[in-house]
């Protein structure tokens, strides 16, 4: 099976001429489905940025990222995106004028599902995050660990086969961070699914199936 | 993604609230003013339409509108009456005879003198009496509002004496007239009889009014008599719109209620649109994560788009409700009386609107689209 992200030569530049900083120095990676791939660092080592060209949201200055097969800054890379890619993200970015439930389900609403039908599958996964009681719950009616619950409904509720996070446990204490990764290896690691997250949070790292370390923009190495 | 839309907006109280007054303001102040000056030019034209037997007016070359007339010599009738295809032509006198009741209180008044064997120009929305009796000596038809200005208590009552220029005047009915630009009361007399109303001149004769035979329209006729008389000749229309004219060139009136509408139009514009960019900013990094789920830049627009159509219309509907109920409240003050909103107006006011509301989401939706979906993962 192919892996699910294929990083080749990876560099990135911001800025041009004098003003350019190099921020990844022609990095390679490869990351398989089937469980969770860490990317380890401290603040500035570039895993962010290798984070955002995976999503397609940035565009290699050299070498060549894959997700799934394809490039994923594209043409039809927004498309492609809103199919195959969820999201969790260190302040949750949940809308505070819905519901938990509503906020689960936007992917299916961008994808052109009716609200009912939407909202009845956000409610479904939701109970299987142990939020069954909490699906008409407004954001802040909820506790960081509650919302970062439904900010993992939201990035599987359209079975995407590629899972990016950033810094998913950063907001939360050790204990709630902690459940909070128990919870997403339980319910996204799959066969078929890649999930990648940022952290620098070592008190995690038992979840993953592999660590890739980074400084100044390249991988130090590999844990497996 | 409507839906999301709409909630973001409405839950947001108070910049929902802030938005949908901002465009109600600037409604109501574009179509209440807007609809006061239509309403007052179109009280220039007040006496030129409420003549409605004829559709010719006939006047002295130097005559700009229907307030300030230089009289023709009554050969001059005989002139028009000659012109070929003028069915009849009848004299029309207009003067401002000062009118007193018993009790001393007193006005300006606006004299209609129409031709004594037709009656052509005698008011024919009566609320009380019969045109005909101006046939009677010293007999007056004077409109609602001044009869109401005159004799404020009690019913409406025909026979009751007013005295114009010091001569006695016996009202013998009661019209609707329009609400003239001055607010003066109207009369109606004879010719003959409002003569006698005001001091003798060598001329005295306002307009002629005349009809086209058949086969022969207004304007056709008015070339016509104008072309043979030398005389100034218009449609009702053509004159009234001359009336609105002069008072759109010579008087500060438009330029005053120009500076209100565009004052309306500025506040609306700028309060709208700098609410609506800080509700934009402030939910930018909700956009940011719709961008990222894969909501596409034109889908974001619409979103926007639609926010701002909501309170656009909402905004727009509740302005022109209040425009409206402000002309019902006051349609019987007698110095407010006749203002309306115009559908003109009201479809006006709409496109302005649009505008504001177009403009008020510009700088959010090139904000909005300009933002890198990346800058979700900044925390």
């Amino acid at each position: 099976m192919k892996p699910a992200v294929t990083c080749k030569a990876l560099v990135k530049d911001f800025g041009t001429g004098d003003t350019a900083v190099r921020v990844l120095h022609g990095l390679d990676l490869e990351i398989p489905f089937g469980g969770i791939t860490m990317l380890a660092g401290q603040s500035g080592c570039g895993k962010t940025t290798l984070l955002s060209l995976m999503a397609g949201f940035l565009r290699p200055t050299a070498g060549a990222v894959r997700v799934l097969d394809t490039v994923p800054d594209g043409p039809g890379s927004t498309e492609f995106r809103r199919r195959n890619v969820g999201f969790i993200f260190q302040q949750y970015n949940l809308l505070p004028t819905l519901s938990a439930a509503e906020n689960a389900a936007v992917p299916l609403l961008a994808d052109g599902m009716r609200l009912e039908e939407a909202v009845d599958k956000a409610c479904d996964v939701l109970a299987r995050l142990g939020l069954g009681d909490r699906t008409k719950s407004r954001p802040s009616q909820l506790s960081g660990g509650q919302q970062q619950r439904v900010a993992i409904a939201r990035a599987l509720i359209h079975s995407p086969r590629l899972i990016l996070c950033d810094e998913p446990t950063a907001a939360l204490d050790g204990r709630t961070g902690h459940a909070v990764m128990e919870m997403l290896a339980e319910v996204a690691v799959q066969r078929d699914r890649a999930v990648v997250v940022v952290t620098h949070d070592h008190r995690i790292f038992d979840f993953a199936r592999q660590i890739a370390h980074m400084e100044d923009g390249r991988i130090l190495h590999i844990d497996s | 993604m409507n839906y999301i839309a709409l909630k973001m907006l409405v839950e947001d109280r108070a910049k929902y609230l802030g938005l949908i007054f901002s465009i109600a303001f600037a409604a109501f102040l574009i179509s209440h003013q807007a609809s006061i000056f239509a309403g007052l030019m179109s009280r220039t034209t007040s006496q030129i339409k409420d003549v409605e037997d004829a559709s010719v007016w006939v006047m002295d070359g130097s005559v700009q509108y229907v307030d300030e007339v230089k009289a023709l010599p009554t050969t001059e009738l005989q002139r028009v009456r000659a012109v070929d295809g003028v069915r009849w032509a009848v004299p029309l006198f207009k003067g401002l005879p000062t009118a007193r009741a018993e009790d001393g209180r007193f006005r300006t008044a606006i004299l209609m003198g129409v031709d004594d064997a037709s009656l052509i120009g005698a008011p024919r929305k009566m609320v009380l009496g019969d045109p005909e009796d101006l046939r009677e000596p010293d007999a007056v038809i004077i409109d609602l509002a001044g009869y109401r200005f005159f004799f404020p208590d009690g019913p409406l009552e025909l026979g009751r004496e007013l005295e114009l220029n010091d001569r006695r005047a016996r009202i013998v009915g009661i019209c609707n007239a329009s609400a003239p630009f001055q607010t003066f009361p109207v009369m109606f007399s004879r010719y003959s009889t409002a003569l006698t109303y005001v001091g003798p001149q060598r001329n005295m004769m306002s307009f002629i009014l005349a009809e086209p035979g058949d086969g022969l329209d207004a304007a056709a006729l008015a070339r016509r008599i104008a072309a043979e008389t030398g005389l100034r000749a218009l449609t009702g229309r053509e004159f009234g719109a001359a009336t609105i004219g002069y008072y759109i060139g010579n008087t500060g009136i438009p330029v005053n209620f120009g500076i209100t509408v565009m004052v309306a139009i500025v506040v609306g514009t700028v309060v709208a649109g700098q609410t609506f960019y800080i509700f934009a900013i402030e939910n930018l990094k909700h956009f940011g994560a719709l961008k990222a789920i894969g909501v596409t830049d034109n889908r974001l627009t619409g979103m926007i788009l639609l926010q701002a159509s909501l309170v656009g219309f909402i905004g727009y509907a509740l302005g022109i409700f209040f425009t409206s109920a402000f002309f019902v409240a006051t349609k019987d003050v007698l110095h407010l009386r006749g203002f309306i909103v115009y559908g003109e107006i009201a479809a006006g006011t709409f496109v302005i609107i649009l505008f504001i509301i177009a403009a008020a989401s510009l700088l959010s939706i090139r904000r909005v689209r300009t933002l890198e979906p990346a800058s979700v993962f900044r925390g």
